[in-house]
């Protein structure tokens, strides 16, 4: 249970992190292809979750839900 | 002549694909329901990515991009994205008690786990009540498209009524195999035009780059990570996120893929490559949406909707523009099948098992589901046909509704003191408060910027919880 906690903290806090930082920031320079610069710190930012999906589902969740069945 | 070649083509293979290439299903519920749950990573991959992306990827998507400008983007793909967590926390248990109790259904899930008939039944009707809107949207869908394929030779009508009857014929013959069979196919066919089209428009635009800076310049609201006319708040865009991660696994034709992997590590290497879909796919059809702006300024709501086909009938000839709308027929057709077929799986197993025959045997219960499957697809076409204005409104509030059943299974899997009474109210009065709010019988000022999910999510959410501490108190003092 402690490691999906952990994991949790750490999830919530890039959600988080992702909303404050960026809706106190101005981005509105452009980048690559002309895109917005904020849409690749989002960009960014969905990798670092679909990262933390991958280590939730392969580590942490399978381990605790074997515990429990 | 040549987009009705590229159509007719497409509707054949796409048949013929679904009737004659694909092995029939045995005559027992777990082969008709569920592909005998035997489903490889791939297969079940784009089964669900499939399922899960239907005609709104092609024509809403671009349509709101266009409404609301790029930070539309971060909204649905980091929803999306999330939502596979849920998946995992929950399709990962229903597997395994689907493969240890044989639990075809998640109604019958909810039943069996839960101990309660009236849970489920109310779990079954608001599964069932929020996914005909849904349906009849696809509907709707589809006929506008085969109507613009055809320049209007078809009308909308006899282009709903063409689908309807061409889907009903292979999913009632092939079943759940033949669903996955033309998942597959629909999948990769809607994936590649989707970058097909953007690649194009961009060749013949004159260039993403280019057309951005000078859109810039002419229209910054739609650069703004807020959205245009400050659209999301932090607390829009946190609704949203919750929104979509929760409805996601409740739909009851994707709870149903939960079911269908061989074995967890095919699921758990599904979950992760979804997971990473959102973030590359979903800025595809933002951009089209937005560019949309440089040669068709001004629509009004819905009108928006239509900005893909618009763009592809100014820069690209009638057999590409008929080629790219046939992936939103794919889109379409893959979302439908996998409805009409979680529908009837709950109305034979949850229904007609229980209530009408209990003594129905293995073939009854198919025959029963070809009739359920027949029956719903008329229920979607004649809602269709009628085209109610609040239609979309609706099918929004509908995912709202779809959203606090999440509660309810968290609940049931996880938490295993919480009586059924408990998830029972909890689940009634959240409808009831999502009612409340959404049609605004009460004062909504103190919500913000929140959606009403937001609210009737905790809600429910609480009185599960609160059910949990009871339960644990009781067994205490017991």
């Amino acid at each position: 249970m402690r490691n999906v906690i952990l994991w949790a903290i750490w999830f919530i806090l890039i959600v988080l992190l992702a909303v404050v930082y960026l809706f106190n920031n101005d981005h509105s320079s452009l980048s690559i292809l002309g895109l917005p610069e904020w849409l690749y710190y989002f960009f960014l930012f969905e990798l670092l979750f679909a990262f933390s999906i991958w280590v939730f589902c392969s580590h942490f969740w399978q381990d605790e839900n074997q515990e429990q069945l | 002549m040549i987009p009705y070649i590229i159509l007719i083509s497409y509707l054949l293979v796409s048949f013929a694909w679904g009737l004659f290439f694909t092995k029939r299903p045995e005559n027992n519920p777990e082969s008709f329901f569920l592909s005998n749950r035997n489903l490889r990573t791939v297969a079940l991959f784009f089964s669900l990515i499939a399922t899960n992306f239907s005609a709104f990827f092609f024509l809403g998507f671009a349509g709101e991009a266009y409404r609301v400008g790029y930070a539309y983007y971060p909204m649905m793909a980091f929803g999306t994205s999330f939502a596979a967590i849920n998946f995992y926390i929950i399709g990962n248990k229903a597997w395994r008690l689907g493969k240890q109790k044989s639990y075809i259904t998640p109604v019958e899930m909810i039943r069996g786990e839960s101990g309660s008939v009236p849970l489920s039944v109310v779990f079954m009707l608001f599964m069932i009540l929020f996914m005909l809107p849904f349906l009849a949207v696809q509907s709707v869908g589809a006929g506008l498209i085969l109507e613009n394929i055809t320049g209007g030779a078809l009308s909308y009508a006899q282009g709903v009524v063409l689908m309807t009857f061409l889907i009903l014929i292979y999913v009632i013959v092939g079943g759940m195999r033949g669903i996955v069979a033309m998942d597959m196919k629909n999948g990769i066919i809607m994936l590649t035009l989707m970058l097909t089209a953007i690649l194009v428009l961009d060749n013949s635009m004159g260039g993403i780059s280019e057309n951005n800076l000078s859109l810039q310049e002419a229209m910054p609201e739609l650069f703004v990570v807020r959205g245009r006319g400050d659209f999301f708040t932090p607390l829009k865009w946190l609704s949203f996120l919750l929104l979509w991660s929760a409805c996601l696994p409740m739909f009851p034709q994707i709870f149903t893929r939960f079911l269908m992997g061989k074995n967890l590590r095919i699921f758990k290497k599904t979950t992760i490559l979804y997971a990473f879909i959102p973030p590359f796919l979903f800025i595809v059809p933002v951009i089209i949406g937005v560019l949309g702006h440089i040669d068709f300024a001004g629509l009004e709501g819905k009108a928006s909707d239509a900005i893909l086909p618009m763009l592809l009938g100014k820069y690209t000839p009638d057999w590409f523009s008929a080629l790219i709308l046939t992936g939103a027929l794919a889109a379409f057709i893959s979302t439908v099948d996998s409805i009409l077929m979680a529908i009837a799986s709950i109305g034979t197993r949850d229904f007609y098992l229980q209530f009408v025959k209990r003594d129905a045997n293995h073939g009854g219960q198919v025959k029963a589901a070809r009739w359920i499957i027949f029956l719903v697809a008329m229920i979607g076409m004649v809602i269709a046909l009628l085209r109610p204005a609040s239609i979309f409104s609706i099918v929004t509030m509908t995912f709202s509704g779809s959203a606090l059943l999440y509660p309810i299974v968290i609940g049931i899997f996880y938490l295993k003191h919480v009586h059924w009474a408990w998830s029972f109210w909890a689940l009634l009065s959240g409808e009831i408060l999502l009612a409340a709010l959404s049609f605004q019988w009460v004062s909504v000022e103190w919500m913000g910027s929140a959606l009403p999910v937001l609210p009737a999510f905790l809600w429910t959410f609480i009185w599960v919880l609160a059910g949990e501490v009871y339960g644990r108190a009781a067994e205490r003092a017991e």
